[in-house]
């Protein structure tokens, strides 16, 4: 079957399978920011944006995409430089894996705490970011980095 | 072998998808979070989502939530968020993650009576009903208890409007885990006095259930010695069961001190 998308902002058709999820469908299609780790929807590293709103592309079909809007974690790298140099700053990136699932959750958030959906405080931060796990940072330098990007006390 | 499905289509009525269940090997996509842990065959998959069953607002004396509405769409809509002091909020904030929030549907969540929702618990305390296409609306708890309506959609879930105070409580191993057990309590604030007591437990493991002797002793009286009462009827009337998690024995015990710690917090 065919399904057409738009992703990053260009329109695409894809051919898929029905039993297809949309993660392998965007590695195939050269989306590679979109990592394969858990393929559970635990660990956060295939996050991208559907219609705006973070989701575990490893757990939808990509049947249902058909007709929506898809960002992944390359179709928001120029506006999330500011939250890159974070990171490096505080040495936060180690073996980089989980790094874009995060970052689609941390510009997630920022709309979120700008709607006023979500506090600006160190709680809500981390409780909303549960969902990204990363086996190598120990996460203390990413959370100096996001609370340094979002301005959280 | 992971999940297979042959055939996915999208109706754009609900009478159109209802024809289409009935044919054999059709089944309803929820939100498919946890379809991807199966290995089944689907013949022919039916998504919901152009049907028009995903809104939420208010009717009656109800706020309506469609079967299709993501649990993040309910967990920030202004009407649950202002709803009991933001208890349903804060308790969907609790389900696994943010991204799974944004996939999970309210249908997918309830229609296979997942033993280990911490969503259904706390709906169940309060006043809700779900509503079916062919089999109509029942109460949540009656839902829970008897066999699904077969071949059915359900299409709204409905929490009644009204002043309440309620609290979610669980234990689990980590935060970012299932509930080991789960407890919400909620009774309704006329004035000051507390009525109409519900008590629910979930994850024991089995599909949260209603305490009805519990929620007959609160509504009695709310004193410590009700409170006790309560909760060692609630220990009694409720089954809890052993699994890879933890033991039966455990999650009664455990139950209990959520029960005493979650009245005390809706008396204030």
């Amino acid at each position: 079957m065919k399904i057409k998308v738009k992703i990053n902002g260009k329109w695409e058709e894809w051919e898929i399978d029905p039993s297809d999820y949309l993660l392998d469908v965007l590695r195939r299609e050269g989306y590679l920011s979109v990592k394969k780790a858990c393929d559970t929807g635990t660990c956060g590293a295939c996050t991208v944006l559907v219609d705006g709103f973070p989701a575990l592309s490893c757990s939808i079909l990509a049947a249902t995409m058909d007709g929506h809007e898809i960002t992944t974690a390359e179709g928001i790298a120029d506006e999330m430089d500011d939250y890159m140099k974070a990171l490096a700053s505080e040495g936060a990136d180690q073996c980089g894996f989980c790094s874009p699932g995060l970052m689609v959750m941390v510009y997630a958030l920022r709309k979120e705490i700008e709607n006023g959906k979500v506090k600006k405080d160190e709680e809500a931060v981390k409780r909303y970011l549960i969902g990204n796990l990363c086996r190598c940072s120990g996460y203390l330098g990413q959370q100096r980095a996001i609370f340094k990007f979002l301005g959280v006390k | 072998m992971p999940l297979k499905i042959l055939e996915y289509v999208r109706p754009k009525t609900l009478e159109e998808a209802y024809e289409l269940l009935q044919k054999d090997g059709a089944e309803i996509l929820g939100g498919t979070t946890y379809a991807r842990l199966s290995n089944r065959t689907i013949k022919l998959a039916i998504d919901l989502q152009d049907v028009g069953i995903s809104d939420i607002y208010e009717e009656d004396d109800y706020i309506v939530v469609g079967a299709m509405a993501r649990l993040a769409n309910m967990q920030f809509h202004d009407l649950i968020m202002e709803y009991a002091n933001g208890y349903l909020y804060d308790a969907i904030s609790y389900v696994w993650s943010v991204q799974l929030r944004n996939i999970a549907t309210v249908g997918g969540t309830i229609v296979p009576k997942w033993g280990f929702s911490d969503f259904i618990t706390a709906v169940l305390a309060l006043p809700s009903e779900v509503e079916f296409y062919k089999a109509g609306r029942m109460k949540l708890e009656e839902f829970l208890e008897n066999p699904t309506p077969k071949k059915d959609i359900m299409t709204k879930l409905l929490i009644k409007k009204e002043s309440r105070k309620a609290t979610f409580k669980f234990m689990r191993n980590s935060v970012y885990d299932f509930s080991i057990v789960n407890v919400a309590v909620s009774a309704k604030d006329e004035n000051g006095k507390l009525t109409d007591w519900r008590v629910a437990v979930g994850a024991r493991p089995g599909v949260a259930a209603l305490s009805r002797k519990a929620m007959e002793i609160l509504n009695d009286g709310y004193d410590e010695s009700h409170i006790e009462e309560a909760t060692e009827a609630m220990q009694e009337e409720l089954n809890f069961a052993d699994d890879f998690r933890w033991s039966g024995e455990y999650r009664r015990e455990v139950a209990g001190a959520l029960m005493r710690n979650a009245i005390s917090e809706v008396i204030g």
